[in-house]
């Protein structure tokens, strides 16, 4: 056990998939492994359909696998349920999603939403919570006034920065990012990506980012797994993996793309 | 001189333009167009509210004369004054036992009313619990909310008011519990196609993985965006339970023969549409008075909600 606690998620031979009959499912992720240590940030990069996004509802626990061992902080959790693992782990993984406009409820501002994950872990009182939210909202970027703002009045990156608020708020160990940054145009992204750069050294979290540009998970991550059809592929540091690629798929994926790393 | 005055309009003409061209320092942004269409769609609806409520307050006007004036008492008979056409003395005219029909239109209000809410309310109340447990959890839940809804859309709100007076005798409680079940197929789509509409939205997967609870989730976070859309069925229903509770009465299956409803009242009209139409005229546009008003502020809280839904 011990030997494991560096390592904060291991994924051993997973099958995951949906049943498509019966005695039939159809498998997204066929006999995925992985390995990600503490602190690091693992690029997750393949094509649509590929099983990203399943992986990561894998590890929140939306989805239950069908076969196979996912260790967290070097505990078994692939049999507890979405909220056995928030009560064992404290809240532990956090999710940032794609679509900035659907991770807020459009009737509420800002502000609450920000206090609303310290609201539900009842551990600090009222003012310690509204102040923690101000903090991080300074943190993410953004004025204090955009605290009785409404989602609506938000650009896109500006909700992703709060997005990323709400996450880091209650000091998670892993933070999945689900192509974070894949709806705001470019200039955004790069305020984004340095903005998770910053944060990382204020709050000691390792990230699991999953995203379908390489130059992005080039600049961020210090790993990369490439994922093809429900498994990976190749997994390795971010330089090794993009300069000398040694799977052809991955080789086909890092030309497609046109850059060289 | 007219020389003149074409150059002085033209000199103003420039003025104008110079004004505009000052004033039009900030360039339009989404911003302004986004509060433009809202207020457009906030004009419609603001108008179907003023002509809903104007249409609303008449019935209710007559409520508060009815509490301090009644002019004739609701059932004396008369022999000597059946079928009289409207006049001074009678607003409405009378019916076959020579019965002040404005004082009977004034006292059917009251009852009508209170059916009408009591049978919203069950449906609401149920509509709510049902739909809001389907459209959240889905799944077998989902599966069996949905075949309560399709048993009882299944039989006809009529046979289920003849059911439960049969059953249990005629009286104003059983009209509202028959009428209330079966307004609960209404609800309880309107709020689990809202539950499912919003559920799906990446916000309650991550309140989900902050460990909130489920009622946490409907209550301050799901059933605020079904708030207004609601409001809007709520005021349909109202509309629709008056129209089923009339058909009911005017069947002979409501009320109990001593209150008085304004369906009761048109039923007892019938056999003399042609001797004395007013006996119909007066309990019928008070029906379509209330049903009319209710329909326009639904359809006004619609059209707000569609706003939200935009915005």
């Amino acid at each position: 056990m011990k030997d494991n606690l560096d390592n904060i998620l291991e994924i051993k031979n997973v099958y995951a998939g949906y049943a498509t009959s019966l005695r039939k499912a159809e498998y997204v992720l066929a006999g995925l492994s992985m390995i990600m240590k503490s602190g690091e940030f693992l690029g997750i990069v393949g094509e649509s359909g590929s099983g990203k996004t399943t992986l990561a509802n894998l590890i929140t626990g939306f989805v239950r696998p069908i076969s196979g061992e996912i260790y967290f902080q070097g505990q078994e959790v692939q049999n507890f349920s979405l909220r056995q693992r928030i009560k064992q782990f404290n809240c532990g993984i956090q999710m940032v999603f794609q679509d900035p406009y659907s991770s807020f409820n459009p009737k509420i501002t800002i502000g609450k939403q920000l206090m609303e994950p310290l609201e539900i872990q009842k551990s600090l009182n009222d003012s310690e919570i509204e102040e923690k939210a101000r903090q991080v909202l300074e943190q993410v970027g953004l004025s204090a006034d955009y605290f009785s703002r409404y989602p609506h009045q938000l650009s896109g990156g500006q909700l992703q920065r709060v997005a990323l608020g709400c996450a880091l708020i209650v000091e998670p160990r892993l933070l999945i990012a689900d192509e974070p940054v894949s709806s705001l145009d470019v200039s955004v992204q790069a305020q984004v990506l340095d903005l998770i750069m910053d944060l990382r050294k204020e709050y000691d979290f390792s990230c699991l980012f999953i995203s379908h540009d390489l130059a992005v998970i080039y600049h961020l991550c210090d790993t990369v797994a490439v994922l093809d059809r429900g498994i990976i592929v190749e997994q390795g540091n971010v330089e090794d993996v993009f300069q000398n690629p040694q799977n052809v798929y991955t080789k086909q994926l890092i030309s497609d793309a046109g850059y060289s790393f | 001189m007219k020389f003149k005055d074409k150059n002085k309009d033209k000199n103003e003409n420039e003025n104008k333009n110079k004004d505009i061209n000052n004033r039009v320092s900030v360039a339009p942004t989404a911003k302004h167009a986004y509060y433009r269409t809202t207020s457009a769609i906030d004009q419609g609806a603001k108008i179907q509210f003023r002509i809903g409520f104007a249409l609303l307050a008449i019935p209710l006007v007559l409520f508060l004369i009815n509490l301090f004036y009644r002019p004739y008492d609701t059932s004396s008979m008369n022999m000597t004054e059946r079928f009289m056409s409207p006049d001074l003395n009678h607003w409405f005219g009378t019916d076959n036992y020579g019965r002040d029909i404005f004082t009977r239109v004034m006292s059917g209000l009251p009852l009508t009313i209170i059916i009408s809410i009591g049978i919203n309310l069950i449906g609401c109340l149920s509509g709510l619990l049902i739909g809001g447990l389907s459209g959240y959890f889905g799944g077998i839940v989902d599966y069996w909310g949905n075949r309560i809804s399709d048993a009882l859309l299944s039989i006809p709100a009529i046979l289920m008011g003849m059911l439960f007076v049969a059953s249990f005798g005629e009286g104003i409680r059983q009209v509202i519990v028959a009428l209330g079940i079966m307004f609960i197929p209404s609800y309880m789509r309107v709020v689990r196609s809202g539950f499912l509409e919003y559920r799906q939205r990446n916000f309650v997967k991550r309140l989900q993985l902050l460990g909130a609870s489920s009622a946490r989730i409907i209550w301050l976070h799901l059933f605020p965006q079904i708030r207004t859309r609601l409001m809007s069925a709520i005021a349909l229903g109202f509309a629709n339970a008056i129209l089923a509770e009339s058909s009911l009465s005017f069947l002979g299956l409501g009320v109990p023969l001593s209150q008085i409803t304004w369906g009761k009242m048109l039923k007892d009209a019938q056999g003399f549409i042609f001797q004395a139409p007013w006996s119909a005229i007066a309990p019928g546009m008070m029906i379509v008075t209330l049903v009319l008003g209710s329909f326009f502020i639904s359809n006004g809280l619609k059209q707000l909600a569609q706003q939200r839904s935009l915005a």
